[in-house]
């Protein structure tokens, strides 16, 4: 009996309602789809702590894309006052992708990362070394140690067999440079040593083994020897024996005790209370970034506790200091790497990255 | 007087809105010219019949010509009256109130104490919920905030709103209209939806123990619920009496994230918090969670790494105990700082069985809730040592970190093959293992091992002649066999292969071109789901509720590559999928990721990705090896459940109420020949008394059964299947409620923060709740109503039609008319 009466505008009136009823089922079906989305996207951590970590990879993430529109059309990074590329730094530049779970051939950056690994490649000389300019750079090992590091790493994703010959070739240049006190030096010819050489080396060698390359034992503890002969009785590290201690010897030192199996090493926790009793800021080393990168992995590495204490110290100085187009500075050390700030970005990146646990060779 | 009008209305015949408005209701015509001409012509055509009547029937008796003249003009006045369609009309604007959702938490963290409330403004507080105290003087204030802090946080809340009923919400529900929501372990609307009167009867009816208990605060699914009710009206805000901590479903942060970019990126509504609970930390020390391997080898010695997290007691000196059998395995001994510390405890399995232990940490004197010091966990200890042949062409990342765990648990003799190493290259230098002769090659080679992993193997070192040794080791020795399919060679060499009847899924050889991998795109990575029957599985059942499972493995990373998998085949079990790119447009589901397969008198497990490693992130490390330590052992050849024996698993055999079991059956007769009938039924012995039973369903190979159900109670359960005269075979389930609520005492005010700063909200103390109607929005949504009704085809026009017409043959045979 009830009828809408058709010389009366009830049919916009009805047209209306539709239209009003279409656009609410409308809202209503968009905002369940969003439920279900969400409720699936929650992570089992405390939501304070999930929230501190989406502000890392967040950082981390606007650092590697100013590093890929550093990159250039060879693959490399400019480095140094001279603006030249580095194996070295290419390789910190590669890690840090990598270790954000960019990995060759995945991805959004697996372009950046490709061009990466095939100007470390390219670099690799005919005696294996992986260095552009032929080793007559000041520290040709440095360069070599980090760039078997990366390749090492990516080639759990580049699997033929020319990636392995690479690998093998740079691992065996390191275990032929070893002097006879077990450490290594700028040359790629056993002479004297240093820490600071010789941990990259180290650090590179373990991820060989992890990765099941031949690496000799004999090898591996005559190194572990050399850095004990570093440590100083009050705790830290020096940058060789007799010296006195730094900063970022200690953290370097500290790591390199670990990843060779000597997490309960005395000189290890000595080195990291040393660490943690100094005021922490960024002049606390005329290297930190460097220090930053291993005294965050010697943490992690020793435990809950240490990891507690100091990464919060890292992650607040990081946050706060990251530029807006997403790089850190040097600071001070671009007195050595140049104004360019690919290598503060990278080493940033990689020491926030250590909360992702991501790189096999810094695995616990 | 409206009431009799509307009486007779209806009774006239009109509609039941209308008559119930009839003060509102209006006179209309459709077609007015039709009346008041009708009503002109009227007066000439009743002088004509007048006169018509008085020339023809001069006979008849003037009172009986004047009834015939009334019947004739009353039946052309009828007619006018029905052509010109009169209709009632019922025009009325409809102002809708803007709602305002009052979302109150009733989980079990409510029944902890207020605590220690400030002195500052506690006068205010007391007023608020009713206790009336005076706080003059430092006396009276310590005194209302020990008796405060003496409260509930549910008593606390309750009388607050009891006692802001005529007041706060009294001013609320003058402007807006009042939605009410319960939210636990499920959000629930507490009271029932305005009627809809245009559909009497549709309204919801009010939502009893709708909220599924209180071992969780669903709170962002409380918020969302709120959101999605008020989307057709203006939503003047929510407010939240809670103590701020969610604890399952959807994050409150992003129910108001997502509501507020569906709105063009402005907040959708304010939400306003009302913290229950001391701003300062309780001072509490909790356990809140245990990493413990949940099988451990015989005589073994494994960590044990309890969490233990601390407030309002920094630089206190605790014990932390490792209780086995009521008796202390280990003490660590912790120096307090507030916030989240570890110990680490030496555990010697001593026994086989599953052993109940637990962490506890004796509570201190100023502790509220000492309840959440001790957390109890079962260990089941076994004899078994799973000896596994782990094969890959490299080392690839997923390789290392399983290989760095498979050598830490004790429960595996592993031996690890880089299969490429094997050959010698130009450079120089293989590595294989220690006593290691090279890859198997015939079936009792294979047959050492408990468990077989193939990575991405090449088919150059898996020639037919070893795949089909390896075939006849799975079926008929029992080995387990896992595989982790990658870009190069496995799966994509073997199309055609022997091996490819043993994978538990069919390969889309049509997809990934030369490397049968499906990629994401570049910025839509895969995101795993694990299936219902997944999140039941040792692989994925980190805890006891199901829900959670799936909530925590679904949050995993995301990755970019998944082996192009058809589908899974008949017999396998998907434990996890991910959405197909393009919604799987040619009509295939999702992509099978992880799944089971019996096999033979094996089992058979596929991984469909190599990026695992991705699931480390953060505190993902023990779940990375939970998912491949359980993953292994599930597929492993086990002695102790041969598929010539009758055997009955649950699992989980410990969850919470609610959440769903997986029971497996195997059923052979006494010659070991499996009895394969339709489906078994089992008992089920509840703690209620209550019990059940449960139907299995013939499962892929004859003598399996599968089937699952649901505890709803706390306590020990019973299953158990009668033989009959072979005697019953039963088995054990432990369901405990959950103490997740407990485990933070402190309330979470930073996320009610976050809340507000997100929605233009607030976090009001209950001081100062008189401050929320201004806070809230206002506005209101004014609609015009519309309804019309015909009246001329109602019963009485025509009863005085046919009454007319009636009258008139009447009187014309009265008359001795024809």
């Amino acid at each position: 009996m009830n009828a809408m009466r058709p010389m009366l505008p009830t049919p916009s009136i009805r047209l209306v309602t539709l239209a009003v009823a279409a656009i609410v089922a409308l809202v209503v079906s968009v905002d369940g789809a969003s439920g279900q989305s969400t409720d699936a996207a929650r992570a089992p951590v405390a939501e304070s702590e999930a929230r501190e970590l989406l502000r890392i990879e967040a950082a981390v993430d606007r650092g590697l894309e100013y590093l890929a529109t550093k990159q250039d059309a060879t693959g490399s990074w400019q480095h140094g006052m001279a603006q030249q590329p580095n194996t070295g730094i290419n390789a910190l530049c590669l890690l840090a992708f990598m270790g954000r779970g960019h990995v060759p051939g995945r991805g959004p950056y697996k372009e950046t990362v490709g061009r990466a690994l095939d100007a470390m490649i390219a670099a690799q000389q005919p005696d294996g070394l992986v260095v552009r300019n032929g080793g007559n750079s000041h520290g040709p090992m440095y360069e070599h140690g980090l760039a078997t590091l990366a390749l090492i790493e990516a080639s759990g994703w580049r699997t033929d067999d020319a990636m392995r010959d690479t690998c093998r070739r740079a691992v065996a240049v390191i275990v032929g440079a070893q002097n006879n006190e077990g450490g290594w030096r700028y040359q790629p010819r056993p002479a004297d040593a240093d820490l600071s050489v010789t941990v990259m080396q180290v650090v590179a060698l373990r991820a060989a083994q992890s990765a099941r390359y031949d690496v000799p034992q004999k090898t591996l503890d005559a190194a572990a020897a050399y850095i004990k002969r570093c440590a100083k009785p009050e705790g830290g590290f020096a940058y060789q024996p007799g010296q006195g201690v730094k900063n970022a010897q200690s953290a370097a030192g500290a790591l390199s005790l670990q990843l060779l199996g000597l997490y309960d090493d005395p000189d290890v926790a000595k080195a990291l209370e040393s660490l943690q009793k100094r005021d922490y800021r960024p002049q606390m080393d005329e290297y930190f970034h460097y220090m930053n990168y291993y005294a965050m992995q010697a943490h992690f590495q020793a435990g809950e506790g240490p990891w507690a204490l100091w990464s919060p110290r890292v992650r607040t100085i990081l946050l706060e200091s990251q530029n807006a187009d997403g790089s850190w500075p040097g600071w001070g050390e671009e007195r050595i790497n140049g104004p360019a700030k690919n290598y503060s970005t990278a080493m940033g990146a990689i020491t926030l990255e250590v909360y992702m646990h991501y790189l096999p060779a810094y695995q616990r | 007087m409206n009431d009799l009008l509307a009486r007779l209305a209806r009774a006239a015949g009109v509609g039941h809105e209308l008559a119930s408005r009839i003060d509102a209701v209006e006179w209309h015509w459709a077609r007015p010219w039709v009346w008041w001409g009708g009503l002109l012509l009227l007066v000439p055509l009743g002088w004509w019949i007048s006169r018509r009547h008085e020339q023809r029937l001069p006979w008849l008796a003037p009172r009986l010509r004047r009834a015939l003249d009334l019947c004739r003009i009353g039946v052309l006045g009828l007619l006018v009256f029905v052509l010109a369609g009169p209709y009632l009309r019922l025009d009325e604007r409809i102002v809708q109130k803007p709602v305002v959702a009052l979302v109150v938490d009733e989980s079990d963290s409510m029944d902890l104490p207020v605590g220690r409330l400030s002195t500052s403004g506690i006068g205010a507080v007391a007023g608020a919920v009713g206790l009336g105290g005076q706080a003059d003087g430092e006396e009276a204030a310590a005194a209302l905030v020990e008796s405060i802090g003496r409260l509930s946080r549910r008593e606390f809340a309750e009388q607050l709103l009891a006692t802001q009923t005529d007041g706060v919400l009294g001013e609320i529900g003058s402007a807006f209209e009042i939605r009410r929501y319960a939210v636990a372990r499920r959000a629930a609307r507490r009271d029932a939806a305005p009627a809809d009167t245009s559909k009497p009867g549709s309204s919801d009816p009010p939502a009893e123990n709708a909220t599924g208990g209180g071992a969780d605060t669903a709170l962002g699914e409380g918020i969302a619920m709120a959101l999605d009710d008020a989307s057709d009206r203006v939503l003047g805000g929510i407010i939240l009496v809670t103590d701020g901590r969610s604890t399952v479903g959807i994050d409150p942060l992003d129910a108001v994230r997502r509501a507020a970019e569906a709105s063009g990126g402005q907040p959708r509504a304010p939400v306003i918090s009302i913290p229950i609970g001391s701003p300062e930390p309780p001072a509490d020390i909790a356990v809140t969670d245990v990493l413990a391997a949940p099988e451990v080898a015989l005589d073994d010695t494994v960590s044990i790494v309890a969490t233990v997290q601390s407030s309002g007691l920094a630089r206190r000196s605790v014990k932390v105990e490792l209780v086995d059998n009521d008796a202390v395995a280990a003490t660590v001994e912790l120096v307090l700082r507030d916030g989240r510390q570890q110990a680490v405890f030496p555990w010697h399995a001593t026994k086989e069985g599953t052993s109940l232990l637990s962490i506890r940490v004796a509570p201190e004197p100023e502790e509220g809730t000492p309840e959440n010091n001790t957390l109890e966990f079962p260990v089941d200890v076994t004899s078994r040592k799973a000896k596994i042949l782990v094969v890959d062409a490299a080392p690839r990342w997923d390789l290392r970190f399983l290989d760095a765990s498979i050598r830490r648990d004790t429960g595996f003799e592993p031996t690890i093959v880089i299969a490429g190493a094997m050959q010698p290259s130009a450079a120089g230098g293989s590595v294989t293992p220690e006593g290691f002769a090279g890859m198997p090659d015939d079936v009792e080679a294979w047959a050492r091992y408990d468990i077989v992993f193939l990575g991405d193997v090449a088919l150059a070192d898996l020639p037919r002649a070893r795949q089909e040794a390896l075939i006849e080791a799975v079926l008929d020795r029992g080995v387990g066999l896992v595989f982790q399919p990658g870009g190069e060679h496995l799966p994509k060499e073997y199309a055609g292969e022997p091996l490819e009847e043993l994978f538990p899924v069919e390969i889309d050889r049509s997809a990934g071109g030369s490397n049968a991998a499906i990629e994401a795109a570049d910025f839509r990575p895969f995101k795993m789901r694990v299936t219902a029957r997944g999140a039941m599985h040792p692989a994925f059942a980190v805890s006891g509720d199901a829900g959670r499972n799936r909530t925590t493995w679904s949050g995993m990373p995301p990755f970019f590559r998944v082996a192009a998998a058809r589908g899974a085949k008949l017999a396998a079990t998907v434990l996890a999928d991910v959405e197909r790119p393009g919604g799987g447009a040619g009509g295939d589901g999702p992509v099978p990721l992880v799944v089971e397969m019996p096999a033979g008198r094996g089992r058979v497990a596929w991984i469909g990705t190599e990026e695992t490693f991705r699931w480390r992130r953060n505190v993902g490390d023990a779940l990375f090896w939970r998912f491949w330590g359980q993953a292994l052992r599930s597929v492993a050849r086990r002695n102790d459940r041969p598929w010539d024996a009758t055997w009955l698993v649950v699992t989980p055999n410990r969850c919470e109420p609610g959440s769903p079991v997986f029971v497996e059956l195997n059923l052979v007769d006494a010659d070991r020949k499996p009895i394969a009938v339709a489906g078994q039924t089992l008992s089920i012995d509840s703690p209620d008394g209550v019990g059940g039973t449960i139907q299995l369903r013939g499962a892929s190979r004859p003598g399996l059964y599968h089937g699952s159900f649901v505890p709803t109670v706390a306590g020990r359960h019973g299953v158990t299947l009668d033989r009959g005269a072979a005697g019953g075979l039963s088995t054990e389930l432990i369901v405990a409620e959950p103490t997740r609520e407990r485990a933070h005492p402190g309330v979470d005010r930073e996320m009610l923060r976050t809340l507000a700063d997100l929605t233009a909200g607030a976090v009001v103390e209950a001081g100062d709740v008189a401050t929320i109607p201004g806070r809230l929005a206002t506005g209101s949504i004014e609609t015009r109503r519309q309804v019309d009704d015909d009246i001329w085809d109602t019963w009485p026009v025509l009863s005085l039609l046919v009454g007319l017409y009636c009258a008139d043959i009447a009187i014309r045979r009265l008359s001795g008319l024809s």
